[in-house]
Protein backbone atom coordinates (compact mmCIF):
# COMPACT_ATOMS: atom_id res chain seq x y z
CA UNK A 1 0.00 0.00 0.00
CA UNK A 2 1.06 3.59 -0.58
CA UNK A 3 0.30 6.04 2.22
CA UNK A 4 0.79 9.79 2.42
CA UNK A 5 2.79 10.48 5.55
CA UNK A 6 1.58 14.07 5.54
CA UNK A 7 -1.86 12.82 6.58
CA UNK A 8 -1.36 9.18 7.54
CA UNK A 9 0.98 8.72 10.52
CA UNK A 10 0.79 4.95 10.44
CA UNK A 11 4.38 3.81 10.62
CA UNK A 12 5.02 0.65 12.61
CA UNK A 13 8.20 -0.07 14.54
CA UNK A 14 8.92 -3.67 13.64
CA UNK A 15 9.96 -3.65 10.01
CA UNK A 16 12.68 -5.99 8.86
CA UNK A 17 13.88 -3.40 6.38
CA UNK A 18 13.60 0.35 6.07
CA UNK A 19 14.55 1.65 2.63
CA UNK A 20 15.04 5.39 2.23
CA UNK A 21 14.40 6.66 -1.29
CA UNK A 22 11.95 5.35 -3.90
CA UNK A 23 13.99 5.63 -7.08
CA UNK A 24 14.98 2.62 -9.22
CA UNK A 25 17.27 1.04 -6.60
CA UNK A 26 14.90 1.61 -3.68
CA UNK A 27 11.83 0.35 -5.50
CA UNK A 28 13.51 -2.82 -6.77
CA UNK A 29 15.05 -3.59 -3.39
CA UNK A 30 11.71 -3.05 -1.62
CA UNK A 31 9.85 -5.34 -3.99
CA UNK A 32 12.50 -8.06 -3.95
CA UNK A 33 12.68 -8.15 -0.14
CA UNK A 34 8.92 -7.97 0.36
CA UNK A 35 8.37 -10.75 -2.19
CA UNK A 36 10.89 -12.83 -0.24
CA UNK A 37 8.56 -12.57 2.75
CA UNK A 38 10.09 -9.79 4.81
CA UNK A 39 8.32 -6.74 6.16
CA UNK A 40 9.55 -3.66 4.35
CA UNK A 41 8.89 0.04 4.61
CA UNK A 42 9.91 2.29 1.72
CA UNK A 43 9.98 6.00 2.57
CA UNK A 44 10.06 8.68 -0.11
CA UNK A 45 10.49 12.37 0.58
CA UNK A 46 8.50 13.49 -2.43
CA UNK A 47 4.95 12.76 -3.47
CA UNK A 48 3.34 11.01 -6.42
CA UNK A 49 4.24 13.86 -8.77
CA UNK A 50 6.84 16.57 -9.17
CA UNK A 51 6.39 19.46 -6.75
CA UNK A 52 8.56 22.55 -6.24
CA UNK A 53 8.18 22.09 -2.47
CA UNK A 54 9.92 18.73 -2.53
CA UNK A 55 12.34 19.52 -5.33
CA UNK A 56 13.68 22.55 -3.47
CA UNK A 57 15.34 20.21 -0.98
CA UNK A 58 17.75 19.18 -3.75
CA UNK A 59 19.26 22.66 -4.00
CA UNK A 60 23.03 22.62 -3.48
CA UNK A 61 25.82 25.12 -3.70
CA UNK A 62 28.67 24.39 -6.07
CA UNK A 63 32.34 25.30 -5.84
CA UNK A 64 33.54 23.15 -8.70
CA UNK A 65 32.45 22.42 -12.23
CA UNK A 66 28.76 23.05 -12.64
CA UNK A 67 26.84 19.80 -12.49
CA UNK A 68 23.30 21.18 -12.04
CA UNK A 69 22.58 19.30 -8.82
CA UNK A 70 18.99 20.43 -8.54
CA UNK A 71 17.93 20.11 -12.16
CA UNK A 72 19.46 16.72 -12.92
CA UNK A 73 17.65 14.90 -10.12
CA UNK A 74 13.96 14.41 -9.38
CA UNK A 75 12.60 14.15 -5.84
CA UNK A 76 9.35 12.19 -6.07
CA UNK A 77 8.13 8.61 -6.41
CA UNK A 78 10.24 6.92 -9.09
CA UNK A 79 13.10 9.34 -8.49
CA UNK A 80 15.31 10.43 -11.32
CA UNK A 81 13.99 7.61 -13.51
CA UNK A 82 11.13 10.04 -14.16
CA UNK A 83 13.34 11.80 -16.70
CA UNK A 84 15.75 9.00 -17.53
CA UNK A 85 16.69 8.83 -21.22
CA UNK A 86 16.96 5.03 -21.20
CA UNK A 87 20.41 4.27 -22.62
CA UNK A 88 21.73 0.95 -21.35
CA UNK A 89 25.28 -0.32 -21.67
CA UNK A 90 26.51 -2.95 -19.21
CA UNK A 91 29.76 -2.85 -17.33
CA UNK A 92 32.37 -5.30 -18.58
CA UNK A 93 35.12 -7.41 -17.05
CA UNK A 94 37.82 -4.78 -17.47
CA UNK A 95 35.80 -2.22 -15.49
CA UNK A 96 36.34 -4.43 -12.46
CA UNK A 97 39.77 -5.85 -13.28
CA UNK A 98 41.69 -2.63 -13.95
CA UNK A 99 42.55 -0.32 -11.04
CA UNK A 100 42.32 3.44 -11.46
CA UNK A 101 45.52 5.51 -11.38
CA UNK A 102 46.42 6.98 -8.01
CA UNK A 103 46.13 5.61 -4.49
CA UNK A 104 42.54 4.41 -4.51
CA UNK A 105 41.77 0.84 -5.52
CA UNK A 106 39.17 -0.24 -8.05
CA UNK A 107 36.34 -2.65 -7.40
CA UNK A 108 36.91 -5.24 -4.66
CA UNK A 109 34.75 -7.77 -6.51
CA UNK A 110 34.96 -9.30 -10.00
CA UNK A 111 32.46 -8.42 -12.69
CA UNK A 112 31.00 -11.94 -12.45
CA UNK A 113 29.43 -10.85 -9.14
CA UNK A 114 26.95 -8.63 -10.96
CA UNK A 115 27.02 -10.15 -14.43
CA UNK A 116 24.65 -12.86 -13.33
CA UNK A 117 22.04 -10.19 -12.53
CA UNK A 118 22.17 -8.69 -16.01
CA UNK A 119 19.19 -10.63 -17.46
CA UNK A 120 17.00 -9.62 -14.50
CA UNK A 121 18.11 -5.99 -14.72
CA UNK A 122 17.38 -6.01 -18.46
CA UNK A 123 13.88 -7.26 -17.74
CA UNK A 124 13.35 -4.49 -15.19
CA UNK A 125 14.23 -1.80 -17.73
CA UNK A 126 12.10 -3.51 -20.39
CA UNK A 127 14.87 -4.64 -22.70
CA UNK A 128 14.16 -7.75 -24.81
CA UNK A 129 15.32 -10.88 -23.05
CA UNK A 130 18.45 -12.30 -24.57
CA UNK A 131 18.96 -9.28 -26.78
CA UNK A 132 22.53 -8.41 -27.65
CA UNK A 133 23.80 -4.96 -26.93
CA UNK A 134 23.96 -3.70 -30.47
CA UNK A 135 26.45 -1.71 -32.46
CA UNK A 136 24.71 0.88 -34.58
CA UNK A 137 27.68 1.61 -36.84
CA UNK A 138 30.96 0.02 -37.82
CA UNK A 139 34.00 0.41 -35.59
CA UNK A 140 37.32 1.96 -36.45
CA UNK A 141 40.00 -0.41 -37.66
CA UNK A 142 42.96 0.83 -35.67
CA UNK A 143 42.20 -1.30 -32.60
CA UNK A 144 41.54 1.69 -30.37
CA UNK A 145 37.81 2.15 -30.87
CA UNK A 146 35.05 -0.37 -31.37
CA UNK A 147 31.55 0.61 -32.30
CA UNK A 148 29.71 1.30 -29.05
CA UNK A 149 27.09 -1.27 -28.13
CA UNK A 150 23.96 -0.32 -26.28
CA UNK A 151 20.23 -0.82 -26.05
CA UNK A 152 17.54 1.73 -25.37
CA UNK A 153 14.98 1.21 -22.65
CA UNK A 154 11.51 2.62 -23.59
CA UNK A 155 12.56 4.22 -21.02
CA UNK A 156 11.12 2.55 -17.95
CA UNK A 157 9.35 4.87 -15.52
CA UNK A 158 9.62 3.00 -12.26
CA UNK A 159 6.72 4.61 -10.39
CA UNK A 160 4.32 3.84 -13.24
CA UNK A 161 5.62 0.38 -14.08
CA UNK A 162 5.58 -0.76 -10.47
CA UNK A 163 2.53 1.22 -9.29
CA UNK A 164 0.41 -1.86 -8.75
CA UNK A 165 3.25 -3.80 -7.17
CA UNK A 166 4.00 -0.95 -4.77
CA UNK A 167 0.34 -0.82 -3.76
CA UNK A 168 -0.38 -4.50 -3.52
CA UNK A 169 2.74 -6.48 -2.64
CA UNK A 170 2.15 -8.11 0.77
CA UNK A 171 4.59 -7.02 3.42
CA UNK A 172 5.46 -3.73 1.70
CA UNK A 173 4.38 -0.34 3.00
CA UNK A 174 5.28 2.78 1.02
CA UNK A 175 5.10 6.23 2.58
CA UNK A 176 5.36 9.31 0.39
CA UNK A 177 6.06 12.82 1.73
CA UNK A 178 8.12 11.06 4.38
CA UNK A 179 11.52 12.73 4.66
CA UNK A 180 14.49 11.12 6.37
CA UNK A 181 16.09 13.84 8.51
CA UNK A 182 18.46 11.90 10.76
CA UNK A 183 20.08 8.50 11.23
CA UNK A 184 20.47 7.39 14.83
CA UNK A 185 23.39 5.07 15.46
CA UNK A 186 24.06 3.16 18.67
CA UNK A 187 27.79 2.81 19.11
CA UNK A 188 27.52 0.05 21.73
CA UNK A 189 25.66 -2.34 19.47
CA UNK A 190 27.10 -1.06 16.21
CA UNK A 191 23.60 -0.79 14.85
CA UNK A 192 21.55 1.95 13.32
CA UNK A 193 18.55 1.98 15.64
CA UNK A 194 16.28 4.46 13.89
CA UNK A 195 15.79 6.74 10.95
CA UNK A 196 14.10 9.93 12.01
CA UNK A 197 11.46 10.93 9.48
CA UNK A 198 9.49 14.13 9.10
CA UNK A 199 6.51 15.39 7.17
CA UNK A 200 6.52 18.89 5.69
CA UNK A 201 5.01 20.36 8.88
CA UNK A 202 8.05 19.22 10.90
CA UNK A 203 6.21 16.39 12.61
CA UNK A 204 9.05 14.01 13.44
CA UNK A 205 9.04 10.33 14.30
CA UNK A 206 11.60 7.62 14.93
CA UNK A 207 11.31 4.81 12.40
CA UNK A 208 12.77 1.55 13.67
CA UNK A 209 13.76 -1.46 11.61
CA UNK A 210 16.17 -4.36 11.60
CA UNK A 211 18.10 -3.09 8.61
CA UNK A 212 18.34 0.26 6.88
CA UNK A 213 19.20 0.90 3.25
CA UNK A 214 19.94 4.34 1.85
CA UNK A 215 18.87 4.60 -1.79
CA UNK A 216 18.57 8.33 -2.35
CA UNK A 217 21.20 8.93 -5.03
CA UNK A 218 24.88 9.74 -4.77
CA UNK A 219 24.53 13.24 -3.37
CA UNK A 220 21.79 12.49 -0.84
CA UNK A 221 23.25 9.17 0.33
CA UNK A 222 26.43 10.98 1.31
CA UNK A 223 24.41 13.86 2.76
CA UNK A 224 22.39 11.53 5.01
CA UNK A 225 25.55 9.93 6.36
CA UNK A 226 27.37 13.23 6.87
CA UNK A 227 24.30 14.78 8.51
CA UNK A 228 24.11 12.12 11.24
CA UNK A 229 25.71 13.40 14.43
CA UNK A 230 25.66 9.92 15.97
CA UNK A 231 27.53 8.39 13.01
CA UNK A 232 30.06 11.21 13.24
CA UNK A 233 30.45 10.79 17.00
CA UNK A 234 31.05 7.06 16.56
CA UNK A 235 33.72 7.70 13.95
CA UNK A 236 31.78 5.79 11.29
CA UNK A 237 31.70 8.95 9.21
CA UNK A 238 34.35 11.65 9.02
CA UNK A 239 33.55 15.05 7.60
CA UNK A 240 36.61 15.08 5.32
CA UNK A 241 36.81 11.35 4.78
CA UNK A 242 35.61 9.15 1.97
CA UNK A 243 31.91 9.71 2.64
CA UNK A 244 31.06 12.31 0.02
CA UNK A 245 34.49 12.00 -1.57
CA UNK A 246 35.19 10.64 -5.03
CA UNK A 247 32.11 12.21 -6.56
CA UNK A 248 32.20 11.12 -10.19
CA UNK A 249 30.28 12.11 -13.29
CA UNK A 250 30.62 11.11 -16.90
CA UNK A 251 32.43 13.77 -18.85
CA UNK A 252 30.42 15.40 -21.60
CA UNK A 253 33.09 17.14 -23.63
CA UNK A 254 32.64 19.11 -26.82
CA UNK A 255 35.73 17.66 -28.46
CA UNK A 256 35.51 19.74 -31.60
CA UNK A 257 34.25 19.57 -35.15
CA UNK A 258 35.02 17.52 -38.21
CA UNK A 259 35.00 17.77 -41.95
CA UNK A 260 33.54 14.71 -43.62
CA UNK A 261 35.20 13.39 -46.74
CA UNK A 262 33.08 13.28 -49.83
CA UNK A 263 30.91 10.21 -50.10
CA UNK A 264 31.04 9.31 -46.41
CA UNK A 265 27.91 8.21 -44.62
CA UNK A 266 26.31 11.07 -42.69
CA UNK A 267 24.62 8.85 -40.09
CA UNK A 268 25.55 9.42 -36.42
CA UNK A 269 28.30 7.14 -35.14
CA UNK A 270 29.22 6.04 -31.63
CA UNK A 271 32.59 4.57 -30.76
CA UNK A 272 33.94 3.09 -27.53
CA UNK A 273 37.49 2.68 -26.33
CA UNK A 274 38.86 -0.85 -26.47
CA UNK A 275 40.61 -2.54 -23.56
CA UNK A 276 43.83 -2.33 -25.60
CA UNK A 277 43.48 1.45 -25.74
CA UNK A 278 42.99 1.68 -21.97
CA UNK A 279 45.97 -0.56 -21.32
CA UNK A 280 48.25 1.40 -23.63
CA UNK A 281 47.34 4.91 -22.53
CA UNK A 282 46.36 4.20 -18.90
CA UNK A 283 43.37 6.38 -19.56
CA UNK A 284 39.73 6.14 -18.64
CA UNK A 285 37.17 4.59 -20.93
CA UNK A 286 34.96 6.57 -23.18
CA UNK A 287 32.16 6.81 -25.64
CA UNK A 288 32.75 9.18 -28.54
CA UNK A 289 29.78 10.21 -30.67
CA UNK A 290 30.00 11.96 -34.00
CA UNK A 291 26.98 13.61 -35.50
CA UNK A 292 26.64 15.53 -38.71
CA UNK A 293 25.04 18.94 -38.49
CA UNK A 294 21.85 19.72 -40.36
CA UNK A 295 23.60 19.42 -43.70
CA UNK A 296 27.02 18.80 -45.12
CA UNK A 297 28.04 22.18 -46.40
CA UNK A 298 29.34 22.54 -49.91
CA UNK A 299 29.57 26.29 -49.88
CA UNK A 300 31.19 29.20 -48.08
CA UNK A 301 34.09 28.91 -45.66
CA UNK A 302 33.56 25.20 -45.07
CA UNK A 303 33.88 24.51 -48.77
CA UNK A 304 37.14 26.43 -48.87
CA UNK A 305 38.54 24.41 -45.97
CA UNK A 306 37.34 21.18 -47.55
CA UNK A 307 38.99 22.00 -50.80
CA UNK A 308 42.23 22.70 -49.02
CA UNK A 309 42.12 19.45 -47.02
CA UNK A 310 41.36 17.43 -50.13
CA UNK A 311 44.49 18.86 -51.68
CA UNK A 312 46.83 18.52 -48.72
CA UNK A 313 49.19 16.37 -50.75
CA UNK A 314 49.76 19.12 -53.27
CA UNK A 315 53.18 20.63 -53.50
CA UNK A 316 52.19 24.07 -52.31
CA UNK A 317 55.00 24.33 -49.76
CA UNK A 318 54.88 23.71 -46.05
CA UNK A 319 54.91 27.35 -45.07
CA UNK A 320 51.90 28.15 -47.20
CA UNK A 321 49.98 25.19 -45.87
CA UNK A 322 50.68 26.15 -42.29
CA UNK A 323 49.82 29.75 -42.86
CA UNK A 324 46.47 28.74 -44.28
CA UNK A 325 45.65 26.17 -41.62
CA UNK A 326 46.71 28.41 -38.75
CA UNK A 327 44.07 30.88 -39.85
CA UNK A 328 41.26 28.75 -41.07
CA UNK A 329 38.16 28.04 -39.14
CA UNK A 330 34.72 26.87 -40.15
CA UNK A 331 31.65 25.31 -38.54
CA UNK A 332 32.57 21.93 -39.99
CA UNK A 333 30.17 19.22 -41.07
CA UNK A 334 29.60 17.81 -37.62
CA UNK A 335 30.47 17.77 -33.96
CA UNK A 336 32.14 15.26 -31.64
CA UNK A 337 30.76 14.70 -28.17
CA UNK A 338 31.66 12.24 -25.45
CA UNK A 339 30.70 10.29 -22.37
CA UNK A 340 34.04 9.66 -20.69
CA UNK A 341 35.06 7.95 -17.48
CA UNK A 342 36.10 10.10 -14.54
CA UNK A 343 38.52 8.49 -12.14
CA UNK A 344 37.86 8.63 -8.39
CA UNK A 345 39.60 11.44 -6.54
CA UNK A 346 38.81 12.66 -3.03
CA UNK A 347 38.92 16.33 -3.99
CA UNK A 348 35.79 15.86 -6.05
CA UNK A 349 33.32 15.74 -3.19
CA UNK A 350 30.10 16.46 -1.36
CA UNK A 351 30.65 18.53 1.81
CA UNK A 352 28.24 19.44 4.57
CA UNK A 353 27.42 23.11 5.13
CA UNK A 354 26.46 24.78 8.39
CA UNK A 355 23.20 26.01 6.89
CA UNK A 356 20.21 23.70 7.27
CA UNK A 357 17.12 23.24 5.13
CA UNK A 358 13.58 23.75 6.39
CA UNK A 359 13.45 20.19 7.71
CA UNK A 360 16.63 20.67 9.73
CA UNK A 361 18.96 18.67 7.49
CA UNK A 362 22.33 20.26 6.75
CA UNK A 363 22.71 21.46 3.19
CA UNK A 364 25.62 20.36 1.04
CA UNK A 365 28.11 21.81 -1.36
CA UNK A 366 29.20 19.90 -4.45
CA UNK A 367 32.75 20.35 -5.61
CA UNK A 368 32.88 18.46 -8.87
CA UNK A 369 36.55 18.47 -9.79
CA UNK A 370 38.66 16.65 -12.35
CA UNK A 371 42.19 15.39 -11.83
CA UNK A 372 45.20 15.42 -14.14
CA UNK A 373 44.37 11.80 -14.91
CA UNK A 374 40.98 12.88 -16.23
CA UNK A 375 42.56 15.54 -18.45
CA UNK A 376 44.85 12.79 -19.70
CA UNK A 377 41.80 10.69 -20.61
CA UNK A 378 40.24 13.59 -22.52
CA UNK A 379 43.46 14.32 -24.38
CA UNK A 380 44.17 10.70 -25.30
CA UNK A 381 40.68 9.94 -26.50
CA UNK A 382 40.32 13.22 -28.39
CA UNK A 383 43.68 12.90 -30.09
CA UNK A 384 43.22 9.27 -31.01
CA UNK A 385 39.73 9.63 -32.41
CA UNK A 386 40.99 12.50 -34.56
CA UNK A 387 43.86 10.41 -35.89
CA UNK A 388 41.59 7.46 -36.52
CA UNK A 389 39.21 9.68 -38.42
CA UNK A 390 41.98 10.70 -40.78
CA UNK A 391 43.49 7.21 -41.07
CA UNK A 392 40.13 5.70 -41.95
CA UNK A 393 39.58 8.33 -44.61
CA UNK A 394 36.44 9.57 -42.90
CA UNK A 395 37.64 13.15 -42.86
CA UNK A 396 39.58 15.54 -40.63
CA UNK A 397 38.98 16.69 -37.08
CA UNK A 398 39.53 20.09 -35.50
CA UNK A 399 39.96 19.59 -31.76
CA UNK A 400 39.12 22.31 -29.31
CA UNK A 401 42.26 23.65 -27.70
CA UNK A 402 41.37 22.46 -24.19
CA UNK A 403 41.35 18.87 -25.47
CA UNK A 404 45.05 18.75 -26.33
CA UNK A 405 46.36 21.58 -24.13
CA UNK A 406 45.65 20.65 -20.51
CA UNK A 407 46.65 24.13 -19.37
CA UNK A 408 43.56 25.59 -21.06
CA UNK A 409 40.42 25.59 -18.88
CA UNK A 410 38.06 22.82 -19.87
CA UNK A 411 34.56 23.36 -21.17
CA UNK A 412 32.52 20.49 -19.85
CA UNK A 413 28.94 19.49 -19.21
CA UNK A 414 27.59 16.71 -16.99
CA UNK A 415 25.60 13.63 -17.97
CA UNK A 416 23.60 13.54 -14.71
CA UNK A 417 25.34 10.30 -13.71
CA UNK A 418 26.25 10.84 -10.06
CA UNK A 419 28.54 8.17 -8.64
CA UNK A 420 31.17 7.24 -6.09
CA UNK A 421 30.32 9.15 -2.89
CA UNK A 422 29.97 5.99 -0.78
CA UNK A 423 32.40 3.90 -2.75
CA UNK A 424 32.76 0.14 -2.35
CA UNK A 425 36.12 -1.18 -1.16
CA UNK A 426 37.70 -4.10 0.63
CA UNK A 427 38.68 -1.97 3.62
CA UNK A 428 37.41 1.13 5.42
CA UNK A 429 40.62 2.93 4.49
CA UNK A 430 39.66 2.82 0.82
CA UNK A 431 35.89 3.02 0.86
CA UNK A 432 32.61 3.56 2.67
CA UNK A 433 30.79 0.28 2.04
CA UNK A 434 32.11 -3.26 1.92
CA UNK A 435 31.64 -5.78 -0.88
CA UNK A 436 28.08 -6.39 0.36
CA UNK A 437 27.21 -2.67 0.34
CA UNK A 438 27.25 -2.47 4.16
CA UNK A 439 28.67 0.70 5.68
CA UNK A 440 31.99 -0.12 7.35
CA UNK A 441 31.70 -0.11 11.15
CA UNK A 442 27.98 -0.80 11.21
CA UNK A 443 26.00 -4.04 11.47
CA UNK A 444 22.84 -3.09 9.63
CA UNK A 445 23.28 0.03 7.49
CA UNK A 446 23.49 -0.47 3.73
CA UNK A 447 23.73 1.72 0.67
CA UNK A 448 22.24 1.14 -2.79
CA UNK A 449 22.59 3.02 -6.05
CA UNK A 450 25.52 4.36 -8.01
CA UNK A 451 27.04 6.06 -4.96
CA UNK A 452 28.68 2.69 -4.24
CA UNK A 453 30.55 2.67 -7.57
CA UNK A 454 34.29 2.34 -7.01
CA UNK A 455 34.83 3.25 -10.66
CA UNK A 456 32.39 4.86 -13.02
CA UNK A 457 33.49 3.29 -16.29
CA UNK A 458 31.72 4.78 -19.28
CA UNK A 459 28.51 2.81 -19.02
CA UNK A 460 25.22 4.49 -18.23
CA UNK A 461 24.73 3.71 -14.54
CA UNK A 462 21.01 2.89 -14.23
CA UNK A 463 21.11 -0.72 -15.40
CA UNK A 464 24.33 -1.57 -13.50
CA UNK A 465 22.99 -0.05 -10.29
CA UNK A 466 19.95 -2.30 -10.66
CA UNK A 467 22.27 -5.30 -10.95
CA UNK A 468 23.85 -4.23 -7.67
CA UNK A 469 20.43 -3.72 -6.08
CA UNK A 470 19.37 -7.23 -7.06
CA UNK A 471 22.61 -8.60 -5.66
CA UNK A 472 22.08 -6.70 -2.41
CA UNK A 473 18.53 -8.02 -2.13
CA UNK A 474 19.85 -11.58 -2.47
CA UNK A 475 22.51 -10.91 0.15
CA UNK A 476 20.04 -9.47 2.64
CA UNK A 477 17.53 -12.22 2.02
CA UNK A 478 20.20 -14.85 2.67
CA UNK A 479 21.38 -12.99 5.75
CA UNK A 480 17.86 -12.88 7.13
CA UNK A 481 17.23 -16.56 6.39
CA UNK A 482 20.49 -17.49 8.09
CA UNK A 483 19.59 -15.35 11.06
CA UNK A 484 16.13 -16.94 11.26
CA UNK A 485 17.63 -20.43 11.21
CA UNK A 486 20.01 -19.51 14.01
CA UNK A 487 17.12 -18.29 16.14
CA UNK A 488 15.22 -21.54 15.55
CA UNK B 1 48.34 4.48 -33.44
CA UNK B 2 50.16 7.23 -35.21
CA UNK B 3 52.45 9.73 -33.61
CA UNK B 4 51.03 13.12 -32.80
CA UNK B 5 52.83 16.44 -32.60
CA UNK B 6 50.98 19.38 -31.12
CA UNK B 7 51.64 22.66 -32.89
CA UNK B 8 49.33 25.36 -31.60
CA UNK B 9 49.48 28.63 -33.54
CA UNK B 10 51.26 30.40 -30.71
CA UNK B 11 54.39 28.36 -31.35
CA UNK B 12 54.90 30.41 -34.50
CA UNK B 13 56.01 29.17 -37.84
CA UNK B 14 59.64 28.82 -36.91
CA UNK B 15 58.79 26.64 -33.93
CA UNK B 16 56.45 24.58 -35.98
CA UNK B 17 58.97 23.92 -38.72
CA UNK B 18 61.43 22.83 -36.09
CA UNK B 19 58.85 20.48 -34.70
CA UNK B 20 58.31 19.04 -38.14
CA UNK B 21 61.94 18.04 -38.28
CA UNK B 22 61.60 16.25 -34.97
CA UNK B 23 58.43 14.66 -36.16
CA UNK B 24 60.06 13.47 -39.33
CA UNK B 25 62.50 11.33 -37.42
CA UNK B 26 59.90 9.90 -35.11
CA UNK B 27 60.44 12.16 -32.13
CA UNK B 28 58.55 11.97 -28.87
CA UNK B 29 54.95 12.94 -28.62
CA UNK B 30 54.23 16.17 -26.80
CA UNK B 31 52.48 15.43 -23.52
CA UNK B 32 52.86 11.66 -23.76
CA UNK B 33 55.73 9.56 -22.57
CA UNK B 34 57.99 8.22 -25.28
CA UNK B 35 57.33 4.74 -24.03
CA UNK B 36 53.65 5.07 -24.67
CA UNK B 37 54.02 5.98 -28.32
CA UNK B 38 56.80 3.59 -29.28
CA UNK B 39 55.18 1.17 -31.68
CA UNK B 40 57.50 -0.44 -34.20
CA UNK B 41 54.90 -1.03 -36.86
CA UNK B 42 53.56 2.48 -37.01
CA UNK B 43 54.49 4.76 -39.83
CA UNK B 44 51.95 7.52 -39.85
CA UNK B 45 52.43 10.60 -37.74
CA UNK B 46 50.13 13.51 -37.18
CA UNK B 47 50.48 17.16 -36.42
CA UNK B 48 48.03 19.44 -34.70
CA UNK B 49 47.85 22.91 -36.19
CA UNK B 50 45.22 25.28 -34.90
CA UNK B 51 43.41 22.21 -33.57
CA UNK B 52 43.33 20.41 -36.92
CA UNK B 53 44.78 16.92 -36.66
CA UNK B 54 46.48 16.24 -39.97
CA UNK B 55 48.89 13.62 -41.33
CA UNK B 56 52.45 14.83 -40.83
CA UNK B 57 53.58 13.48 -44.18
CA UNK B 58 52.14 16.59 -45.82
CA UNK B 59 54.27 18.82 -43.61
CA UNK B 60 57.71 17.29 -43.84
CA UNK B 61 60.50 19.37 -45.30
CA UNK B 62 61.21 18.48 -48.87
CA UNK B 63 64.62 16.83 -49.33
CA UNK B 64 67.35 19.26 -50.31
Amino acid sequence: MIKDYQTQKELRNDYDFCIVGAGPAGIILALQLARAGWSVVLVEGGGHEYSPRSQAFYACTSTGLDMYAEETRLRFLGGTSNHWAGRCRPFETSDFAVSPPGDLPGWPIPYAEIERYLPAAMEIVDLPQGADFQAHNTGLKGGEFDADRFLLSPPTRFAQKYATALRETPGLEVFINCNCVDLQFDQASGRLVAAVVSDYDLHRERLQAGHFILATGAIENARQLLNSESLLAAGIVKRDGLVGGCFMEHLNIDMGTFILNEGQDTEPREYYTTDAFIAEYRSGKGNVATSVLSDVRTYGRTAEVKHFLENLACEMGIASKIEFIAKFSCPGDGVISTMLEQFPNVQSRISLLDEKDQLGVAKVNVNWALSADDRHTIKCIGSEIAKQFAEMGLGFVKLNEYVYDTAVPLKIAPHAHHMGTTRMAATAEAGVVDANCKVFGTENLYVAGSSIFAKGGASNPTMPLLQFALRLADHLNNKMKLSSNEVV
Amino acid sequence: MGKLQFCPPRLGRRGFLGSCVVLGIGGPLFGFSAEVVRKPAEKTGFVVINGWVLPSEYFRKEPA
